[in-house]
């Protein structure tokens, strides 16, 4: 049975939030990381973070992600994954671990001419301090083979702490990426 | 302005463990996304779905649903069904007031009455002394009918949610 408005605090109609906002692009070339430090994350509880035109120096690179704690990379064994693939020529696998340094964010391409990936991916509750920072992405490339590939999956910084900054990081990285807030209550 | 997410409604319940967002959809948008971070449960368990109709919360065998349930513990699962009274595996929440979860609802027609409601859905939650679940899937509503809200459930009052706050969005 619905429960009335007056139990809970509804907020509809509220001006200035819900808006799908851009916080930053960067156009980046030859890189190894790419690092948002200004997420606004006490406004933002869901963030948006898309990769255009992702290409590395390397074949069959990839782009991964990791966060900021209070300033502080977090590059540790402590992120868990899961990520499910999927290639056109009908190979599938499961990736997963308990102890990864890193998050799966974009799918590894080939370097070669228009050999590139893209991806896009929510992060959630970055800026709770009592809470542990959530992430779901998909993504998919053209490999190094070459074919196309996809990737979907979840993953998770088990630590209950404030996320105040992303960092993407790869070997030669060239792309666009752009980090967007959904304003909630 | 057309090609915007456009905020519609925050709900916040404690102490319930059927929690009903109402009248949050209409005929402005075709498309809806449904936000879940701010969970605590009193026992761990998957958030269920229903959508609500002009009688109420349809409690029929209208909802099929087909997920892929990836674990960083373990093998991955296929989880569906085409004869369900929900939407079972949306998300997995952990007793653990510090977990949270990550859960994103994109919904389709759901005020078009000549139309099914669909649902694709990805989230990542976690599961205390195993390690993270995540889903990714579908799910339609095989009724044409007009659906005006959107219902959270869990079997039992041992399962209240403690906190739990949706937010709803029209994709213009």
């Amino acid at each position: 049975m619905p429960l009335g408005a007056a139990r809970f605090g509804l907020l509809g109609g509220v001006a200035d939030l819900g808006k799908l906002e851009l916080i930053e692009t960067q156009t980046v070339s030859g890189v190894s990381t790419v690092d948002f430090t200004s997420i606004q994350e006490s406004t933002y509880n869901v963030h948006f973070l898309t990769a255009n035109n992702f290409h590395t120096t390397n074949d069959s690179g990839r782009g991964v992600l990791r966060f900021y704690e209070s300033g502080v990379l977090e590059s540790a064994g402590v992120y868990q994954v899961a990520e499910q693939q999927g290639r056109a020529d009908g190979v599938f696998a499961e990736v997963r671990s308990t102890t990864s340094t890193s998050l799966r964010y974009i799918i590894s391409t080939g370097n070669a001419t228009n050999e590139s990936g893209n991806a896009y991916c929510y992060i959630y509750n970055a800026g709770d301090s009592s809470k542990y920072t959530f992430m779901t992405y998909q993504s998919m490339a053209i490999q190094a083979i070459p074919q196309g590939i996809m990737a979907f999956g979840s993953g998770v910084l088990p630590q209950a702490s404030t996320v105040d900054g992303f960092q993407i990081s790869g070997t030669g990285i060239s792309a666009t990426i752009s980090l967007y807030g959904i304003a909630e209550s | 302005m057309a090609g915007s997410l456009e905020f519609i409604k925050s709900a916040s319940g404690s102490g319930i463990n059927s929690f009903s967002v109402t009248d949050c959809f209409s005929d402005k948008y075709d498309v809806y996304y449904v936000s879940v971070t701010k969970v605590d449960i009193a026992q761990a368990y998957y958030n269920r779905v229903r959508l609500i109709n002009a009688s109420g919360i349809d409690t029929g065998s209208n909802y099929d649903y087909a997920a892929l349930q990836l674990t960083s513990y373990q093998s991955f699962s296929e989880v569906r069904s085409a004869t369900a009274t929900f939407w079972l595996y949306s998300s997995w929440q952990s007793a653990n007031a510090s977990d949270g979860q990550g859960l994103g609802m994109y919904i389709f027609n759901p005020y078009d009455s000549s139309s099914y409601t669909f649902m694709t859905h990805q989230a990542s939650g976690f599961n205390a002394g195993s390690g993270m679940v995540g889903f990714k899937g579908i799910g339609v509503h095989h009724t044409a009918e007009q659906i005006t809200g959107i219902e959270f459930n869990t079997p039992t009052s041992a399962y209240n949610y403690d906190n739990i706050t949706v937010n709803i969005f029209g994709v213009k």
